[in-house]
């Protein structure tokens, strides 16, 4: 279980990135639960970040992927699973099990 | 030679040529193969060597990657029996395949738009019949390296292609094509193509909107006069906008302005000047067209407010200009990724 940040970094309907220990983990706000995800797009080597999160769904800019935050399922276009990460909310603090 | 192409769903097998690329031998078989700049930048058309020799035109593209065993289809052709494989799912099509062919052809007119646009005919030797909203890619003796140029008009024959091309600093093609001007009229091009997916057919039966930065103009022309041709917009809405820096690089304003008038009540075409106000002139000489200042995509976010249902929307131009114009549909418009269809310009 590896520290990320504090809740209070990401309002609801935003997304952000951190590098832990050498991985880009997404964090994102969907409706005030707290998710993480593989911060680069499975498809080519494009920051998710720079991306689209409307709170509910995440599009990459680059080839308009598209995956359902809520669900971790594939919404559109996309040809590859996001990878999802457990998350552990304890105190304000966000803690990402499984990197 | 064969090719057999290993995807998700399914190992597909196809003829390929010597003269042509894995991605035109594909789309020949009717493969509906990833792809979007059909030279070598954007990287989707890659796929794994696994055996067999291809020739690659372009061994640095940066499409390719790091990965010693990628290679691009639209860059490479097949010299003996191979196979590949795309990490992706790919299909077939029961449409009549639009086959990529190449074919040669000669600049037959060509004139300044503006200070930094060109507007060139080619007349090839034998008509290339296209889709409106598709490009080709044009390749010259001087110059190394194909490009790809969307066609500007609607013309069903084939038997001549329109571009309008921006200077870009430094480029290749386009300074060429800028410091030769007319001296260029008879030269020989070749041209291989069609390509692209962000075409329109009336039969699509949904409202567009086309949202172009700047030279993204050149195809929306041919979809917009695809759609009065037929009176598609006494049925179905359309929306072109058209964003350039300031009223002194606008270009086809009559043209425009011509095409508006025709095309009926539900057909609105608007002018956007990122960087200055707009020309009370140009209002009032056109007064078919629409002038705002801001953004594109900006101005567009504002014109289809509370119109993104049953929308297509067709989106070219510069980079930034397509990505922004794509968040505004997606965050905004909350509209699909399967009714976005944009060229980037890279
Ligand atoms: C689908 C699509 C449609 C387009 N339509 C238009 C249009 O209608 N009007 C317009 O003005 N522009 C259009 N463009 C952009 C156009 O293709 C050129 O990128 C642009 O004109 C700049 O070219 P340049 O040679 O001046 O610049 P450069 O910087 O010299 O080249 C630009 C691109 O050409 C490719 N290239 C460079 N060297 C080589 C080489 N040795 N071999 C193969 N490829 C090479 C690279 O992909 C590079 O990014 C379109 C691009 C795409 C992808
Ligand atoms: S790189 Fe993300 S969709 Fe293509
Ligand atoms: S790199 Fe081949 S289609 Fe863009």
């Amino acid at each position: 279980m590896k520290y990320v940040c504090e809740v209070s970094e990401i309002d609801v309907g935003e997304m952000k990135s951190f590098d832990i220990d050498g991985t880009r983990v997404l964090v994102l706000n969907a409706d005030g639960e707290i998710k993480a995800c593989d911060g680069i797009c499975p498809h080519q080597e494009v920051l998710l970040e720079e991306g689209i999160f409307d709170g509910c769904l995440l599009t990459c800019h680059s080839h308009l992927w598209q995956w359902n935050v809520q669900t971790g399922e594939i919404e559109q276009e996309a040809e590859k699973d996001l990878k999802f990460f457990d998350v552990k909310v304890d105190d304000g603090k966000v803690f990402v099990i499984g990197l | 030679m064969q090719v057999t192409l290993k995807s998700k769903n399914h190992d597909w097998t196809f003829a390929a040529h010597g003269g042509e690329s894995l991605l035109q031998a594909a789309m020949r078989a009717g493969l509906h193969v990833p792809y979007e700049c059909a030279t070598g930048t954007c990287g989707s058309c890659r796929v794994d060597l696994i055996a067999g020799e291809l020739q690659d035109a372009w061994p640095e593209a940066p499409g390719r990657g790091d990965d010693p065993n990628a290679r691009l289809m639209c860059q490479c052709k097949a010299v003996s029996d191979c196979e590949i494989s795309a990490k992706g799912y790919v299909y077939s099509t029961d449409h009549l395949p639009v086959a990529a062919d190449r074919v040669s052809g000669r600049i037959t007119d060509l004139r300044q738009l503006t200070p930094d646009v060109i507007e060139f005919t080619v007349t090839p030797d034998t008509p290339l019949r296209y889709l409106a909203g598709q490009f080709v890619t044009l390749e010259h003796a001087d110059v190394k390296g194909p490009r790809g140029y969307s066609m500007t008009r609607h013309a069903p024959d084939g038997s001549s292609l329109s571009f309008v091309i921006k200077r870009l600093p430094g480029g290749g093609w386009s300074e060429w094509i800028f410091a030769k001007g007319d001296a260029l009229l008879g030269s020989v091009l070749q041209i291989v193509g069609p390509f692209g997916r962000a075409t329109f057919s009336p039969d699509l039966g949904m409202n567009i909107a086309c949202i172009a930065g700047g030279s993204g103009v050149a195809g929306m022309r041919a979809i917009i006069e695809r759609g009065v041709e037929d009176g598609y917009f006494m049925q179905y809405r359309g929306a072109l906008f058209f964003g350039v820096r300031t009223p002194k690089d606008a270009f086809w304003l009559e043209e425009l302005d011509a095409l508006s008038g025709k095309g009926g009540n539900k057909l609105s075409i608007t002018i956007a000047y990122s960087n200055e106000g707009v020309d009370p002139a140009q209002q009032e000489r056109f007064p078919n067209l629409g002038f705002a200042e801001g953004f594109v995509h900006e101005i567009a976010a504002a014109g289809l407010k509370g119109r993104f249902n049953n929308l297509r929307a067709y989106l070219a131009g510069p980079p930034p200009a397509v990505d922004a114009a794509q968040r505004m549909l997606l965050v905004e418009g909350k509209m699909s990724p399967a009714n976005i269809r944009y060229d980037k310009f890279s």
